[in-house]
């Protein structure tokens, strides 16, 4: 991957001058050899790339409102939606215990975390072959497009991240000093995404059973994770097993650092050890199929 | 590209003066359906049988072995299905070979399709910018380029505020050209791009192409139009199914492969 590496100088095509520089003195450009490798990508890469994944994600922030009437607006309409159905559905009909805390507002927590995720992994997964023409015809850092896919994303967590931060106040409550943790909740939630959509993304290459997997997937998460319910609400046996998703930690962080709910610490440990194997795995993935992407792709 | 237990560069200058140096350079594809609901029915019937799923492989480049020297204007011609389009995708580093390998001194600036890395959503100027941080350079050196890719495609600035979608596909071309010919790198590469280019535009581009050689720079030019070829190369290769036929002076080797095509047509009719 060349793409942004500082070792590579090349000559300016704009200055005669510097070309003789160039091809004389320290100045080289330097010899890239192109030899059959079982992987190329390494973790520099992610950092050098930053250019590219800088420009792509504004390029998909941009094109995805695009030719929309209400445009960014969406981002508050979608998590509201979804708010008002699980407040239907588990406050006014089921009727969870949230330990005193209004309903909407533990709710938002999970509904933020979630609005997030079900953006932003599809995207995720997509991200190689929404980018397949580039990857054909330019040898490009391909990891950037994966950074670029969650970067595009983050409105999507900001936006509901502050509509809960002023719910809480709006709710007569205020933030603990839990919230200081917060940036270590949506890292967390961060690393998670990337893990998973490197390896859909680069599975989706040479599988497209990928796009029917992810919204199966997201399905299925949106109860099988303690969003619109408390973990402490569950059956002890139901909860361990709920606690292998990684989201069930994840959610259970956030909502202490942002409501001070108390948080099932087995949740966690058993959260952050899924979250590692999944990060191991999906780089494994990755960068096992990246040398392949222009032949598979 | 480099395994990972190799340093990805290595200093220039110790074998020798070329831009490009492909030996033994061999590529093989897979035929058929990568994926497909008979292809895993099957490749669990040869696991249970305990039989090989092997997909026959296709060498689209054969031990193909040339050098390019910098500021060389090299032609690679050969028919359809040649491997023309497999070698330049090897030498820009876009996909890896089977075997053997090739050095490039430099960046390659690789423009294998018009409007190949184009978005159609994005305007003129925001594509020269994907463009241009795509294949390295930083944003000074792209603001540097902008001025003078806008110059020489004769595009506007109110075209080039709009998405390239709404860009007939002549200007598309010359956009593209206009990105490929104005960026710094040290490799060129253009398949079989200015086909779509009307007369005056086809011209401006050739003198551009030589342009660029004169400055030192290497430019590997692939087309079936034999006549543009021999006016701005001065080398060549011929490749046929995937192997090397001839390598040397352009006008060798295009009059050996329109030699070639002669006899073939003769002996089909």
């Amino acid at each position: 991957m060349r793409s942004t590496s500082e070792a590579n100088r090349p000559v300016s095509a704009v200055d005669p001058a510097t070309a003789e520089q160039g091809s004389t003195t320290g100045g080289v450009p330097l010899v890239q050899t192109v030899a059959p490798a079982s992987r190329r990508v390494r973790l520099r890469d992610i950092v050098r790339s930053w250019p590219v994944a800088r420009v792509i994600s504004i390029r998909d922030y941009k094109v995805q409102y695009k030719q929309s009437a209400l445009g960014p607006i969406w981002l508050v309409i979608q998590p509201l939606a979804v708010l008002a159905a699980f407040t239907v559905v588990f406050d006014s009909v089921a009727q969870v215990d949230t330990s005193g805390i209004p309903y909407p507002l533990f709710a938002l927590v999970g509904v933020t975390v979630w609005t997030f995720t079900s953006f932003s992994i599809p995207a995720g997964a997509r991200s190689q072959i929404a980018n397949k023409r580039i990857i054909r015809y330019v040898d490009c850092p391909r990891i950037a497009f994966v950074t670029a896919s969650i970067v595009a994303s983050l409105p999507m967590l900001a936006a509901p991240l502050v509509l809960t931060v002023a719910s809480v106040y709006l709710t007569g409550y205020h933030l603990t000093l839990n919230v200081l943790a917060l940036p270590l909740a949506i890292a967390w939630l961060l690393l998670l995404i990337w893990a998973i959509t490197l390896g859909l993304s680069a599975a989706n290459v040479r599988y497209r059973d990928v796009n029917s997997v992810v919204p199966f997937l997201l399905q299925g998460g949106l109860f099988l994770t303690p969003l619109a319910y408390p973990l402490s609400a569950v059956p002890a046996g139901l909860a361990l097993a709920l606690s292998f998703n990684p989201f069930t930690g994840v959610v259970e962080v956030w909502r202490w650092a942002l409501l001070g709910t108390s948080v099932d610490m087995t949740a966690v440990a058993i959260g952050l050890t899924v979250t590692a194997v999944l990060v191991v795995a999906g780089w494994q993935v990755f960068t096992r199929m990246e040398v392949r992407f222009a032949d598979l792709i | 590209m480099p395994t990972s237990s190799e340093p990805r560069f290595v200093a220039a200058g110790q074998n020798g003066n070329y831009a490009v140096s492909a030996e033994h350079l061999t590529k093989s594809y897979e035929l058929g359906e990568l994926a497909s609901l008979q292809r895993t029915i099957s490749a669990v019937a040869n696991r249970l049988l305990n039989r090989g799923d092997r997909p026959r492989g296709y060498p689209a480049v054969n031990d193909v072995t040339f050098t390019i020297a910098p500021g060389e204007c090299f032609a690679v011609v050969g028919a359809n299905g040649s491997g023309k389009s497999t070698l330049s995708r090897l030498i820009a580093g876009i996909t890896l070979p089977t075997s053997g390998f090739v050095n490039v001194r430099g960046r390659v600036l690789p423009l294998l399709s018009v409007a190949a890395a184009f978005h159609p959503e994005l305007n003129g100027r925001e594509n020269v910018e994907l463009f241009g941080t795509i294949i390295g350079l930083n944003r000074d050196e792209i603001a540097a380029a902008t001025a003078e890719i806008a110059a020489f495609s004769g595009i506007d600035d109110e075209h080039l505020a709009t998405p390239t979608k709404r860009f007939s596909e002549g200007m598309q071309a010359r956009l593209a050209f206009a990105i490929a010919l104005r960026l710094p790198a040290d490799v060129y590469i253009f398949d079989e791009v200015l086909v779509v280019a009307d007369d005056a535009f086809k011209d401006a581009c050739a003198a551009e192409i030589k342009a660029l050689a004169d400055r030192g720079r290497s430019v590997i030019f692939i087309s079936h139009e034999l006549p543009l070829v021999r006016a701005i190369c001065t080398r060549g290769l011929w490749i046929d199914g995937g192997r090397l036929r001839m390598v040397g002076p352009i006008d060798e080797v295009v009059s050996a492969y329109v030699a070639s095509r002669g006899t073939d047509e003769a002996a089909t009719e």
